[in-house]
């Protein structure tokens, strides 16, 4: 599974499971993101503690979810973002669409 | 992670003793190896990586060799890897069983080992060829079609320099593109922009999207309306309420040169921050956009921000794959690198050939494009 789900109810906490979030790995992740929302999670917090880098096709798989998850009235939030993700989202504005939080817990907090 | 160039193979096989001799064989000729005891373990290896081809026994403890084949064929990420069986068995019934799945080979264990390995190399430059063959004739098609993402020719303007540099991506074509807009005698318009995704698929959809900005761009331009935030603002809607478009996410930069003055518009969505380079005092400036990708809300709002350039002023304007790089083997994204990069070359030359050369010498992992617009 390229996400690891933990429960932390209502919060949903989906751990990217790769170092190189890429092409490689984006439609699964799009399809397992989509299923937990079409299976009911409101509040689904994707940690990408594990991940280095994050590529065009995996924000693609991404932003898709979120607006899935928009249309199913359903919440993404991501954590754990290292700094040169955080940077690439901050200089492309997807800051704008996600809300973003530096943990889980902090996440857990709002 | 499956490497770029290099070849993988998961083997599969109980006999832990036979595994160990296969490995160390493949090894020997550059492979890099997983290897599982069970088909239980081999599909958890499937969860990590993709490799380029699964060497499997038939008969093991748990799931057997079909069985293993039959999963793998289940997941879309994984039913394309080239199977071939490993098996004690020279029997006719277990080969067509195994071929109905898609197997593209049987290999009997008696074999020598160079010969496994040999065998399994040339089942991998087979469909290597057929692979390039197959992309050579979507690329004449395409050339047919006359489907290209950037200008064949760019407009000349006074006093003003228009250039680009494009690289694809291990020679596919993606979803970057670029365009320059002549629309009347002073009003250029320079777009670049980046399809979210990789390969046919993003160049597939630029062309769809590009319509709409050549579309758009004339009908604002038609009804008096020059500003690239509005025509940002008409094409995102559109894009919204076409149904063929809904799964795409785009970046696009809009820049309006006037040759009437030295000033020029700039409207973004989800693009990177362009980069003005003052030649006279030698710094670099950051010029970032406050608008999201197309396609993800309907009624986003985009601003204009006006720029003055001086003579000698250069603008850089570029997609996400030249600050992709791999260091170490390890993929990365630097901004703040690749700009301090930029800013050095103009430093010793503000000739676009030179930062173009410079830049072609590099290796991406995405295509790669950059638009050049120069106050001269």
């Amino acid at each position: 599974m390229i996400i690891q789900i933990t429960e932390s109810s209502p919060y949903t906490i989906a751990t990217v499971n790769v170092t190189e979030a890429n092409l490689e790995w984006s439609e699964a992740f799009k399809q397992q993101m989509m299923q937990l929302i079409d299976s009911g999670h409101k509040k689904v917090i994707v940690s990408f503690e594990k991940v280095s880098y994050v590529d065009s096709s995996f924000l693609g798989a991404l932003v898709a979810s979120l607006k899935h998850a928009i249309s199913q009235h359903a919440d993404i939030m991501l954590t754990h973002l290292n700094k040169d993700v955080a940077n690439l989202l901050q200089l492309i504005r997807l800051d704008k669409v996600f809300t973003i939080y530096p943990t889980n817990a902090a996440a857990m907090q709002q | 992670m499956n490497k770029q160039n290099n070849k993988s193979i998961l083997i599969v096989d109980d006999n832990l003793l036979m595994l160990k001799v296969i490995e160390k064989n493949f090894a020997d000729d550059g492979f890099i190896c997983y290897t599982a005891g069970s088909a239980e373990e081999g599909l958890e290896v499937l969860q990590r990586t993709v490799p380029s081809v699964i060497l499997s026994d038939y008969e093991m403890p748990g799931l057997n060799g079909f069985e293993f084949r039959e999963k793998v064929l289940a997941h879309e990420r994984t039913q394309h890897i080239p199977f071939v069986f490993l098996t004690a068995h020279d029997n006719t019934q277990l080969r067509l069983k195994g071929l109905d799945l898609q197997a593209i080979d049987y290999i009997t264990k008696d074999t020598p080992f160079p010969v496994i390995v040999s065998k399994v190399n040339n089942i991998l430059l087979s469909l290597r060829q057929q692979h390039l063959q197959s992309v050579e004739e979507l690329k004449k098609a395409a050339n047919a079609l006359q489907y290209t993402a950037v200008p064949r020719q760019l407009p000349v303007l006074d006093e003003w320099e228009l250039h680009y540099m494009y690289q694809s991506f291990q020679d596919y074509p993606g979803g970057d593109f670029i365009d320059c807009i002549k629309v009347n005698q002073h009003l250029t318009y320079c777009v670049i922009g980046d399809v979210v995704g990789k390969k046919w698929k993003a160049w597939f959809f630029t062309f769809g999207i590009l319509s709409y900005i050549r579309s758009a761009i004339r009908l604002c331009v038609l009804d008096n309306q020059v500003s690239p935030a509005a025509i940002l603002q008409k094409i995102n809607y559109v894009i919204g309420e076409d149904e063929t478009l809904q799964d795409i996410l785009c970046s696009l930069g809009i820049i309006l040169i006037d040759t009437n003055t030295s000033h020029v518009l700039y409207a973004g969505a989800g693009d990177l921050p362009l980069l003005i380079y003052r030649q006279q005092q030698q710094v670099q400036e950051r010029v970032q956009h406050n608008g999201i990708l197309l396609g993800l809300q309907k009624d986003a709002t985009y601003t204009d921000i006006e720029i003055t350039l001086q003579k000698g002023d250069i603008i850089t304007a570029f997609t996400d794959g030249l600050i992709d790089m791999k260091v170490n083997d390890v993929s990365t994204t630097d901004y703040d690198g690749f700009a301090l990069y930029i800013q050095a070359l103009l430093k010793t030359s503000t000739q676009f050939t030179y930062l173009k050369q410079a830049l072609e010498q590099q290796t991406f992992i995405d295509d790669a494009t950059l638009l050049w617009i120069k106050n001269i």
